[in-house]
């Protein structure tokens, strides 16, 4: 990843740091109540307000796609991305939905994040900028906590004294996270000097599945999603199709198909046509 | 047509004139006058207003329509809001096609959801 956005990123996140540690304290401290991503998908997914998708998009550029519609919230994950970076939307997301006291239910919000999970096309107003910047730092905080991360990277170092990107790679299999975010993390939290810094950051993604492998570590968080709702989507659909009969759902129906068929990497078959 | 009225009393309460809608959707004043007085419009045009004027099409789909339940005090903020989003030219045109596609989708699975019982 580009050096020079990490660093900017480093310098958002310090921006809102004192903010989210202080308003989230209990989601982040509190041992009893720490969240964690199973948590966070469970919290999701028990909200009625809420309709997670996991799809694979075409565009494998595109990360995550969340938009608010009067009180409803849609978030469409790309099963496209590895599972770390899934998680990392998805918690990015939990902030928006659960944390934020807005008043602008009515507004239609929405936003795209690339893979790193930064926020590329913001469609809210610029009001909201600090809001991200929140949400993006609660997310990787909630997903790597501060005392966490220090113990753990105390014990790994003691496994690995020579291998820097070990390290890395050990943690993103015990949290199920993104590579750029651990590396941030430790260089937030000083566990990284800067040399070490630049030096992870050169890191690509051969070279990362290279030390996976090298050292026997659970590859899971750098595999694909892979878990598509695309079938319950189409059951729902063909039940409200032979429930209802009326051009407003029609149209619906065949347009949801249509940008189905368009938009995501979804084999619909002849039937579909 | 009940929509079309429901739109037109809405677009009174707000206090937007014809031309002040086809500035924003860069359209021929006459277009906005056409539509809002013919008998038999469009799909995507009502979908098009309704996104113009920040709420779900069913809004206007009402036999007891009323403009001022609707109208909060980010009313006229939320409508900027929606007309800005279709100006980010300076994106990846094939990002935003995929964006665009997946709020349209977002949209008529709300519609499905809120009007016609569809579980997600």
């Amino acid at each position: 990843m580009n050096f020079e956005k990490v660093k900017e990123i480093l310098e958002l996140n310090r921006q809102v740091y004192d903010d989210v540690e202080k308003k989230y304290k209990l989601d982040l401290f509190e041992s009893d109540y720490m969240i964690d991503i199973q948590f966070i998908e469970s919290a999701l997914k028990a909200d009625e307000n809420v309709h997670l998708l996991n799809l694979p998009l075409k565009n494998e550029s595109v990360g995550a796609v969340a938009c608010t519609i009067g009180f409803k919230h849609f978030i469409l994950l790309n099963t496209n991305i590895s599972r770390g970076e899934r998680n990392y939307h998805l918690a990015h997301d939990y902030y928006h939905i659960k944390h934020e006291h807005s008043n602008e239910v009515r507004t239609l919000i929405c936003e795209i994040r690339d893979k790193s999970g930064e926020v590329a096309v913001d469609y809210s107003n610029p009001h909201k900028n600090r809001t991200e910047k929140m949400a993006s730092l609660y997310a990787s905080m909630v997903l790597l906590p501060d005392k966490y991360l220090k113990k753990s990277y105390e014990s790994i170092c003691k496994y690995h004294p020579d291998d820097l990107k070990a390290r890395v790679c050990e943690i993103m299999n015990l949290k199920m996270v993104p590579f750029t975010l651990v590396v941030i993390r430790l260089r937030e939290l000083g566990l990284i000097d800067e040399d070490e810094f630049r030096t992870l950051l050169l890191a690509d993604q051969a070279m990362l599945e290279n030390t996976f492998d090298k050292y026997g570590i659970n590859k899971d968080c750098i595999e694909l999603a892979d878990e598509s709702n695309y079938k319950m989507l189409e059951e729902r659909l063909i039940e409200v199709a032979t429930r209802e009969s009326g051009e407003v759902a029609d149209y619906s129906i065949n347009k949801i198909i249509k940008i189905i068929s368009l938009t995501f990497d979804i084999d619909l078959g002849d039937d579909n046509e | 047509m009940l929509i079309l009225e429901n739109i037109k009393a809405y677009q009174a309460y707000m206090g937007i004139t014809n031309a002040q809608i086809a500035r924003d959707l860069g359209i021929q004043p006459m277009a906005v006058s056409r539509f809002l007085n013919g008998d038999n419009p469009k799909y995507d045009d009502l979908m098009k207003y309704s996104k113009y004027f920040g709420v779900d099409l069913a809004f206007f789909d009402n036999d007891n329509f009323d403009p001022s339940v609707m109208l909060g005090k980010n009313e006229m903020e939320d409508r900027e809001t929606i007309f800005y989003s279709g100006s980010l030219s300076s994106h990846d045109p094939e990002v935003l096609e995929t964006v665009e596609s997946i709020v349209e989708l977002f949209k008529h699975l709300n519609l499905l959801i809120m009007d016609h019982g569809m579980r997600l």
